[in-house]
């Protein structure tokens, strides 16, 4: 299943140390219409916009306008939040067809997808919902990932979920998944931070732990996002993976270790609903593009110093 | 040539019991070691619930802001257990929303209401169209009046005539 005549799903880790903040080092925000004046006003250096994919599959109007404004100025990412991969049904031709034109219009700097399913038996249920690892998956997965990217002609990164509930029948566990899943179809992996804390609460696992035997080596985006907190049947925290408020600390304190870890990478800001103002989502981003500064030149003391 | 799915019987356990509260969560949904799933289960129900509800009430705001939003989300919830959606375009969903409405025994003193929501349909139909070249006045002169063929969206918001008074008052 591995094609090894595609190319990478983004260019490369730079070797040496960018200072100058290359695609490596951009930090972006989710995209809003509501932005869009804002952000054209008071834009990101070294920024690029994430919108998903749905949202621009209508044939034309004012948010195709909006996203070619975007495009003119910035990269772009294109995140499908329904390609339901993880479904154990075929995948819905007409819609991957769409998600192929989509990428072919905007030629976006990232394409992602996740690893989770959306659809079955006819219904859309507009959530990503969660499924067993096993081998019997794993396939389903993998064809799936191999006929997306068969079709927009270039790898997608696969997004790690987040979970509020297991599987009995599971016979592995995510990242050894996730990293089976790269070794056959050649993708790479968009690491949401946010997703493994959220996850690494629920399920009462470490995160660092999970981050240990993630396939680091293949991440070629980022996500970071706000969450919310319930309580479970035991009255303990159930965190909710719910992009509507700031990126809470612990999550930042996660992202600056990976970032001393793995050096810069493109990294997005998601915030979806409850949405502040340009200025703070655009705050947020700068202070992702600062922690992989710093990294950076952490990095460089440390090689002078060796 | 996909593979068939003997073992992949997850989605078919998990999924009827997102749009239908008395079904439980299926047995092969577990959590840590002595913790249960109900509220867990239930985070995936009120999601799947929510955003599905949020989607007519995207499709048509004016029916909302004039049913008020409780008569508008229990009409939306009915819907949507009656008709999920079934493709993942959700500007694409609830086109028989307005003969729903028709139906509902609580929007019947509101007997203008399903053409109300009619229009707003057609309006996001326009906003998504295909954009086409600009008339020109002078392209315009030179259309003999008899054979003038106005664009099928527009001539459906004007044919609904009155009704179109009542979307602008509650339209964006």
């Amino acid at each position: 299943m591995n094609d090894s005549t595609r190319t990478t799903a983004v260019c490369e880790p730079s070797r040496s140390h960018d200072t100058t903040g290359g695609a490596q080092g951009a930090a972006g925000t989710s995209f809003k219409h509501e932005h869009l004046a804002a952000i054209l006003a008071h834009g990101l250096k070294h920024g690029f916009f994430e919108v998903h994919a749905e949202n621009y599959m209508g044939a034309g109007g004012p948010p195709h306008r909006a996203l070619a404004a975007v495009r003119e100025a910035y990269p772009l990412s294109v995140h499908g939040v329904c390609m339901s991969i993880g479904a154990p049904s075929a995948l819905d031709l007409t819609h991957l067809a769409r998600f192929r034109e989509l990428v072919m219009r905007y030629e976006p700097m990232l394409v992602s997808e996740h690893l989770a399913w959306s659809s079955h038996g006819g219904t859309f249920f507009n959530d990503l919902l969660p499924l067993p690892y096993t081998q019997e998956t794993l396939v389903h997965v993998c064809e799936h990932i191999d006929q997306v990217q068969d079709a927009i002609k270039r790898p997608i990164l696969l997004e790690n979920p987040s979970t509020y509930v297991a599987f009995a029948s599971s016979t592995m566990s995510e990242t050894e998944f996730i990293r089976a899943v790269v070794q056959r179809t050649g993708c790479g992996l968009l690491l949401d931070v946010n997703n493994v804390f959220v996850s690494a609460t629920n399920h009462g696992f470490s995160a660092e732990a999970y981050l240990d035997g993630f396939p680091l080596e293949h991440v070629g985006e980022i996500h970071l996002a706000g969450h919310s907190e319930q309580r479970d049947d035991e009255d303990e925290p159930l965190l909710i993976d719910s992009h509507d408020c700031a990126i809470s600390d612990s999550v930042w304190s996660l992202y600056r270790d990976l970032v001393a870890r793995i050096g810069p990478r493109p990294t997005l800001v998601e915030w979806d609903s409850n949405l502040p103002a340009w200025s703070v989502l655009r705050a947020q981003a700068q202070s992702a593009q600062q922690i992989m500064r710093e990294g950076v030149l952490l990095a460089v003391e440390a090689s002078r110093a060796v | 040539m996909l593979s068939e799915n003997p073992s992949c019987g997850y989605a078919t356990t998990f999924a009827p019991g997102l749009t239908d509260p008395s079904i439980k969560a299926p047995e092969d949904v577990v959590a840590a070691p002595g913790k249960r799933v109900v509220k867990r289960y239930n985070v995936y129900r009120n999601n799947v619930t929510v955003s599905l509800i949020d989607a007519p009430a995207a499709v048509y705001p004016a029916i909302q802001r004039i049913t008020g939003f409780g008569l508008f989300r229990a009409m939306a919830r009915f819907h949507v257990r009656a008709t999920p959606p079934t493709s993942p375009l959700l500007f694409e969903y609830g086109r028989d929303f307005p003969a729903f409405i028709e139906t509902y025994e609580y929007a019947r003193e509101m007997p203008w209401l399903a053409d109300t929501a009619r229009i707003e349909r057609a309006w996001l139909d326009a906003y998504h169209a295909a954009d086409l070249p600009v008339l020109a006045a002078e392209a315009l002169a030179e259309i003999e009046a008899p054979s003038f063929d106005i664009q099928a969206n527009l001539a459906g918001m004007l044919s609904a005539g009155a009704f179109t008074g009542v979307h602008v008052q509650h339209g964006d």
